[in-house]
């Protein structure tokens, strides 16, 4: 509540004594395990510099990853879809083929900041923000997507739910290594998304909540094969409300189906109260209202609408 | 407090009261040619292209960078302070203590009541209890956290009401009731006796920031003379000045106040520029070297002033035909921990003067009663802002008159059609209103142009979902021209050079708001030389004529006067001498265009210039000096009761909004703003004015607050104070209605401020007829909206 000597006492200046340009991965892992752990990564910086200027992030280095080759595309092979560790907000949201096959995650992109921030900031960098209401991670999560992360030790390969561990923590330590590409599978027939997003204004701030739906349908059975629910911020990292899916899964399409899944993630949200963003009451009176629009919605565009 | 009420006087009438002031209205028997265009505004290309410089990009080679110690707590007393280790850092030039403030330890716009440097005690969190100067900023703010303070905490206040108890912790030695003032007019009680509906509510609004774009700035450098130059952006030069002589203990002739451009103002840079221009200033004196005070946004929202948090209750009462009978207010006006610019200026300036005289809003009611008290807390300090006082009570007298309306079952136009104040009526102060009333045309004309008639019918669900609900609503406003004090005068210097071009030197500031191009406008008018003829130079208290501040939507009316009689006399001179270079009798002679010719042969004709040479080569006169004060303001003490501002303008604004029953989201729809303005002056320009402040008086209904928790702000970035974004601000139509003001220049009035304050309730109005439920507590986010729609219970259609 009170303050700390640094958040009343603006320095205005930025203490970085390197300011590195790799021009390969390789190079820049290696640069990254130079410095052990006092550098760090920066992409389209629009997290990283407002953090630094701030003082809650201090290092030596930063190794400016934005110009490395061959990160910054988007292509399907087979029923995957893999976006490069540099891909933008903005070239998200132009893809044909992410508004296609996965429309939930260029509705949540559109809405990132404002046009300045979605062309330079990236995916990756809203991921590795850790952010619990990061405007890509909901829809990421919700498609089931997984990371992969190189350092000088190899790579390896991360699922969304374990990447994310609360805190603005996260599974890619970005002071050694670097999410090269996220992948997820397209979504196709019988299968429909939403994404929902409420917010004080319209534009150029943090969501008071975020969700994203995906869901797969029996179109003949009318049934609910299986969904995905993500919400933030309603716990400390992006979150995934299973007692709502458990609900859906295999359940006919009904009001009354969809109205308990909204109560089911009514309670297993814990959302925090602030006096800038709103009481915890209201957030998951929201998530409620949310849980229901997003799923109608993605029910809709699944072709097996509720009647 | 006397509860004894006051038979209403009859007041004199403005007009007849000074016969002197007429005149300056036509100045030509021809229309005009430059006063009344769109032409671009002077500063629109350096802006839009990066090119003008504002402080923060003026070179800082051989500046000291100047830094605050900020006190850490909200009330506390300063047991000790050990300077020693900040001292001796290497790049240290000054570390300064209260000891150190050469001349009087105190700076205000009003009162001088905030320590330059804290000595005894601080009232706020953010208070300056030291100041380093060093030759970066970084080895200055190391300095800061070398600095060690003791503190002895004492119980703060927070709440203006609480604050009036009387155990309640002293923020001032005084007490913490800084004035207070009533209105008294008619009987009140004998008022609600007539009445057949009366009804009570309560309605709050929080601090808010100006959310300037420009940090302020400000630049102490001492001259070889021993003079102190600062420069900065500021709306008060000669307040700044005001202040650093005395804080300098220096006379007033040995401080220089230069204004630079300034990225924002909205009233805040009536303050801020003393608080870091005397800061600077006593940096500069101990060093002898430039010292340049820069805050950071954050630094920005902890240190300089907000619009006041008013708390309003009021009783009001109607016949059922209508017809407004009796109104009681209380307004609990929140100061903060500093005077600043709150307190009374006799006889009608002070934040909580402003509100109690239009507290009963653009109405004539025959019996008021108010109560205004200005209190002191422990929370950040409170300022003037864009209507400085007004739009509180609009939030107010906008909303009660609808929750009237449908108490009386009537509706939000006819109610305001049947008491809007018209020429003949008489105010809550009994000041009867003699000319340029147009009230009652902004209402008929913004109806029609927003269809409200078929618009109000056409409520209810929008879409198939029926989650969303449309709704309409009105806010009627009224706002003064000039400050309602004994000191509003405008000067003007206006020089004519021999190739007949002109600088113009005013002291009134240029922060956005078009003053720039308004002013030469009427200078080129007056003189009849083209509007990119004339050049207006910076105001710098050296230079002008103490002018006063730029506030209180003076600048047009009260400069253009000063310029019209600068203007005047210089062209007596050019004229006389071109009546003898054309040989025509002076009275004959026109000047327009840069010529001068005979009216009644304009074949016989004369370059400007060339007259403007003669008189140069022969030693006449070509420097005009006008200084204009408005008719002399008044309001009795007592009652409340006088002429406490010469003119006011008139504003209807109508809001559409769709509201999410279910989210408590609000989207504004669609949007008209209509205006007497006497005289556009330039339309164009005018138009941006209202766009402005209806977004300003947008984010006050849905977003703005600065959010403090037992005295610390929340929300100090521009991150959680939230403004309104370009897609939050629906398309508005503008419409400028022309009543003329018979003491303004070509008939005009301010018109500056006056279009944030309908906005706010006629959004707010739109929201209840949308959903049934009233945000009464501002801001009206989606959380408050979706509790009142909760709370209002009541079944839709
Ligand atoms: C004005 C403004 C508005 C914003 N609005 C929104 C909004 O509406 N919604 C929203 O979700 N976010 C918003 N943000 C936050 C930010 O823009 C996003 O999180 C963005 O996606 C971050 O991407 P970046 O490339 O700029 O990351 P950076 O700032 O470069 O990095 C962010 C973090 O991720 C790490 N990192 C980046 N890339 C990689 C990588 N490839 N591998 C490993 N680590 C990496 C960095 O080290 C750092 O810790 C806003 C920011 C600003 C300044």
């Amino acid at each position: 509540m009170s303050y700390a000597f640094k958040d009343f006492h603006w320095a205005n200046d930025i203490r970085v004594n390197e300011y590195l340009l790799p021009k390969t991965t390789a190079e820049a892992l290696e640069m990254l395990a130079e410095y052990k752990g006092q550098a760090q990564v920066v992409s389209g910086g629009t997290d990283v510099i407002p953090k630094l200027r701030k003082r809650e992030l201090e290092v030596e280095a930063l190794v400016d990853i934005s110009r490395l080759p061959g990160m910054s595309d988007i292509k399907q092979k087979g029923d995957k879809i893999i976006l490069g560790g540099l891909v933008t907000h903005a070239r998200t949201v132009a893809s044909l083929l992410i508004r296609e096959k996965a429309g939930v995650l260029a509705e949540g992109a559109a809405r990132v900041g404002s046009p300045q921030i979605r062309n330079m900031g990236t995916v990756a960098g809203n991921l590795a923000s850790g952010h619990p209401a990061a405007d890509t991670s909901m829809p990421l999560l919700a498609l089931n997507a997984s990371v992969t992360i190189a350092s000088t030790e190899g790579e390896r390969v991360v699922d969304l739910p374990q990447f994310f561990q609360g805190g603005n923590q996260t599974a890619a330590d970005s002071r050694r290594e670097i999410i090269t590409q996220i992948s997820f599978s397209a979504l196709g027939k019988n299968q429909g998304c939403c994404y929902l997003r409420l917010s004080k204004r319209r534009a150029l701030t943090i969501a008071i909540l975020v969700l994203a739906t995906v869901v797969d349908v029996d179109p003949d059975e009318k049934t609910i094969r299986d969904a995905a629910i993500a919400i933030g911020p309603v716990a400390p990292m992006p979150f995934r409300a299973r007692d709502a899916e458990e609900i859906l899964k295999g359940a006919p399409v009904s009001k009354e189906i969809v109205e308990r899944a909204g109560d089911a993630a009514y309670k297993e949200s814990t959302p925090e109260s602030s006096v800038v963003w709103g009481s915890d009451e209201y957030k998951k009176e929201m998530v409620k209202v949310f849980v229901r629009r997003g799923l109608y919605k993605a029910l809709k565009r699944a072709g097996c609408p509720v009647a | 407090m006397s509860t004894k009420t006051h038979d209403h006087k009859q007041i004199k009438t403005l007009t007849k009261d000074k016969p002197d002031l007429q005149g300056l209205i036509k100045t030509s028997q021809m229309s005009p040619s430059v006063v009344g265009k769109s032409i671009v505004r002077t500063d629109a290309l350096s802006k839009v292209t990066g090119k003008l410089a504002f402080g923060a990009d003026y070179s800082q080679e051989g500046f000291l960078h100047g830094k605050i110690l900020r006190s850490p707590y909200p009330h506390a007393v300063i047991k000790s302070i050990d300077i020693e280790k900040a001292k001796n850092l290497s790049g240290v030039a000054a570390v300064l203590t209260a000891e150190d403030v050469p001349g009087r330890n105190g700076f205000g716009a009003i009162i001088p009541d905030q320590p330059v440097i804290c000595g005894d005690k601080v009232r706020f969190v953010g208070d300056g209890v030291a100041l380093v100067a060093a030759e970066t900023e970084k080895i200055a703010n190391q300095a800061l956290e070398l600095i060690k303070v003791e503190y002895d905490l004492l119980p703060p206040v927070f709440d203006p009401i609480e604050a009036l108890k009387e155990d309640a912790p002293k923020v001032h030695e005084k007490g913490n009731l800084l004035s207070y003032n009533k209105l008294r007019k008619g009987d009140a009680e004998k008022g609600f006796a007539q009445a057949d509906v009366i009804i009570e509510r309560t309605y709050k609004v929080p601090f808010l920031d100006h959310a300037y774009l420009e940090p302020d700035i400000c630049m102490a450098i001492p001259q070889v003379d021993g003079t102190m130059l600062v420069e900065g952006p500021m709306q008060a030069p000669f307040t700044v000045r005001r202040n650093i002589n005395a804080v300098l203990g220096v006379p007033i002739n040995r401080v220089q106040a230069r204004q630079i451009s300034m990225g924002g103002g909205f009233g805040g840079k009536e303050d801020s520029p003393i608080d870091l221009g005397c800061r600077a200033a006593v940096l500069a004196h101990h060093t002898r070297r430039p010292v340049r005070i820069a805050l950071e946004r954050e630094e920005v929202t902890l240190q300089t002033c907000k619009r006041h948090p008013m708390t309003m209750k009021i009783k009001i009462g109607a016949k059922k035909d209508g017809s407004l009978v009796a109104f009681e207010g209380v307004i609990y006006d929140e100061q903060g921990a500093y005077a600043s610019l709150g307190p009374v200026i006799p006889p009608a300036g002070g934040s909580h003067i402003h509100a109690m005289i239009m507290m009963s809003g653009p109405y004539e009611i025959p019996n008021v009663k108010i109560d205004a008290y200005l209190c002191f807390t422990n929370n950040p300090y409170g300022g003037a802002m864009r209507g400085f006082g007004a739009p509180q009570v609009h939030v107010a007298h906008e909303q009660i008159i609808d929750e009237l309306a449908e108490a009386l079952g009537t509706t939000p136009f006819d109610i305001r059609r049947r008491n809007g104040l018209r020429e003949g009526s008489a105010t809550a102060t009994g000041q009867v209103l003699d000319q340029s009333v147009g009230l009652h045309d902004t209402l008929e004309s913004c109806a029609k142009a927003f269809d409200w008639e078929k618009k109000y019918q056409d409520t209810g669900y929008v879409n198939e979902e029926k989650t969303k609900r449309r709704g309409v609503g009105i806010g009627m406003g009224w706002y003064r021209t000039s400050i309602g004090t004994n000191n509003d005068a405008c000067g003007a210097n206006v020089y004519v050079h021999e190739d007949g071009t002109v600088l113009l030197s005013t002291g009134i500031t240029e922060m956005g708001q078009g003053s720039f191009t308004v002013l030469p406008q009427i200078c080129a008018e007056e003189l009849g030389v083209r509007v990119e003829d004339v050049r207006v130079a910076r105001p710098d208290t050296d230079a002008v004529p103490e002018s006063g501040p730029t506030v209180g939507s003076r600048s047009t009316t009260l400069m253009g006067n000063a310029i019209i009689l600068a203007a005047r006399q210089v062209k007596k001179s050019i004229l006389e001498m071109a009546a003898e270079m054309l040989m025509v009798p002076l009275t004959r002679l026109e000047s327009r265009d840069r010529r001068i010719y005979d009216r009644d042969n304009p074949d016989t004709v004369l370059e400007f210039r060339e007259a403007a040479a003669r008189c140069m080569a022969n030693g006449k006169r070509l420097i005009g000096q006008g200084w204009w004060a408005p008719p002399a303001p008044s309001l009795d003490p007592e009652t409340g009761q006088g002429n406490p501002y010469f003119v006011y303008t008139y504003s209807t604004h109508m809001a559409e909004v769709n509201v999410d029953m279910e989210t408590g989201e609000v989207e504004v729809t669609d949007y008209v703003a209509a205006f007497d303005v006497g005289k556009a002056i330039n339309p164009k320009a005018l138009e941006g004015q209202i766009e402005g402040g209806v977004a300003m008086g947008l984010g006050y209904a849905l977003t703005e607050e600065v959010a403090i928790e037992n005295g610390y702000i929340q929300n100090l970035s521009l991150r959680d104070y939230l403004i309104p974004t370009s897609l939050d601000v629906p398309d508005i139509k503008p419409i400028i209605l022309e009543v003329e003001n018979k003491f303004g220049p070509y008939g005009a009035k301010g018109i500056g401020e006056m279009p944030n304050l309908p906005a706010t309730p006629a959004i707010l109005n739109a929201i209840a007829n949308a959903c049934g439920g009233r945000v009464r507590d501002l801001p009206a986010d989606p959380e408050k909206v979706y509790w009142a729609i909760k709370e209002a219970e009541i079944p839709l259609d």
